[in-house]
């Protein structure tokens, strides 16, 4: 049995393995919108725990660098983050899974388990659809709306999130695609106070914005300063300010334009 | 002001479909939502002061989500990306673009300000959470040894 698990933990200490590990780990959490602590933290432990020795992380919201000795000889490994998605259950599986394992966790067997978590599935796009809807109705209400601007803002939210995941298919740019959403919202909510349907189009125009508002952005920011990454949190202050100047243009460049050609906003 | 709890509670609960939050955290985070605009609206109601109302509400549900991460065994991000949403002055922001497009600049500019302010006090608010947690968990962490 002892030579089994001495066996296994020489198996364990392999270079190149721990890099796969600690690099794909670390590359779920960022994309995932995980804090830079926390990733820099799990790829330390992974590192130290299977006998890394100086283990150093230094991670950016656009990439990773991690680096150990082992034996004599430096290993490192560059990681380039280009997509980011937003996906809480990642975050918690990885996290998980860090903190579990130890010196005799087979790291064959850890790689296999970042793929699946990698690989699972979240919530199919007709939840997501769902779920925007939900989110739009219920802040139009939220904002002083009564049932038939729960209805319309339901609507606008699924309309919405249609248009956002085509747009995020075809990799068009964020602050772009933010920009055609906002001016989406007030377009519809004008037509639907053209229409006669309701008489309170603020409230159905701030809960469907409330959708676009980039809550990762802030609570990383906030959280990245205090433990005193500055780099990561001015990064992601900007990015919030940048997305909230880029709905108010989009949905005021449309208000002033309908105001222009068909007047009678009040 | 009971509207406004719920419709928050289930706005945050929908958020969490958007942000992949599963299983039973999914009603924590929702909680979290309803938690802090309860705060907000009660001490809104009680004294005139806005930013008072963000600044409590910024803590309460800061430590709100400090605790259930820890009892929930997941990382905080969980619930304080989702339970801040509904604090998020989206009013202000949008009263502030529509007073600038009827090209009302000195409304604008005040709008502007105070909301600038109160998203800075809620900001305020979950670091001075957070910090505190931090501090509390390194307290713990030299106990133990």
């Amino acid at each position: 049995m002892l030579r089994y698990l001495k066996y296994s933990e020489e198996c364990n200490m392999n270079p190149e393995k721990v890099l796969v590990a600690s690099a794909r780990a670390g590359r779920l959490l960022l994309e995932n919108g995980a804090e830079i602590y926390r990733v820099e933290d799990t790829i330390e432990r992974i590192c130290q725990n299977y006998g890394g020795e100086e283990v150093a992380s230094f991670v950016t919201p656009s990439g990773i660098f991690i680096s150990f000795v082992h034996d004599g000889k430096t290993f490192s490994k560059v990681v380039r983050i280009k997509k980011s998605s937003l996906d809480l259950e990642r975050i918690h599986e990885v996290n998980d899974l860090a903190r579990r394992c130890n010196r005799s966790y087979n790291i064959d067997l850890m790689i296999e388990e970042l793929k699946i978590i990698e690989n699972r599935t979240n919530y199919s796009e007709k939840m997501k659809i769902i779920g925007s809807a939900g989110v739009a109705g219920c802040f139009s209400v939220f904002f002083g709306g009564s049932l038939t601007e729960l209805l319309c803002g339901a609507f606008i939210g699924a309309v919405v999130r249609y248009t956002l995941s085509r747009m995020q298919k075809r990799n068009i740019n964020n602050f772009v695609s933010v920009i055609f959403e906002s001016a989406l919202i007030a377009l519809l909510s004008l037509i639907l106070e053209m229409l006669g349907i309701t008489v309170l189009r603020d409230s159905i125009v701030i809960g469907s914005l409330m959708l676009l508002v980039p809550g990762l952005a802030i609570t990383n920011a906030i959280r990245d300063s205090i433990s005193g990454d500055f780099l990561s949190g001015m990064t992601r202050a900007c990015e919030a300010f940048m997305t909230a100047i880029a709905l108010a243009s989009g949905a005021g460049v449309t208000l002033a334009l309908w105001m222009h050609f068909l007047g009678g906003i009040q | 002001m009971i509207t406004n709890v719920i419709s928050a509670t289930a706005g945050t609960f929908f958020f969490g479909f958007l942000f992949n939050i599963r299983g039973k955290k999914l009603y924590v985070a929702a909680i979290g939502g309803g938690v802090g605009i309860l705060t907000y609206e009660i001490i809104a109601r009680s004294s005139s002061s806005v930013l008072l109302a963000f600044f409590c509400s910024a803590i309460v549900f800061g430590a709100y989500s400090e605790i259930m991460a820890r009892i929930m065994h997941t990382p905080v991000t969980s619930f304080a990306i989702s339970g801040m949403i509904p604090l998020v002055p989206g009013k202000g922001m949008y009263m502030t673009m529509i007073h600038f497009v009827e090209g009302n600049l000195s409304l604008a500019l005040d709008t502007g300000l105070e909301t600038l302010a109160s998203a800075g006090v809620l900001a305020f608010g979950i670091m001075f959470v957070s910090t505190i947690a931090k501090l509390i968990s390194e307290y713990r962490k030299k106990a133990d040894i």
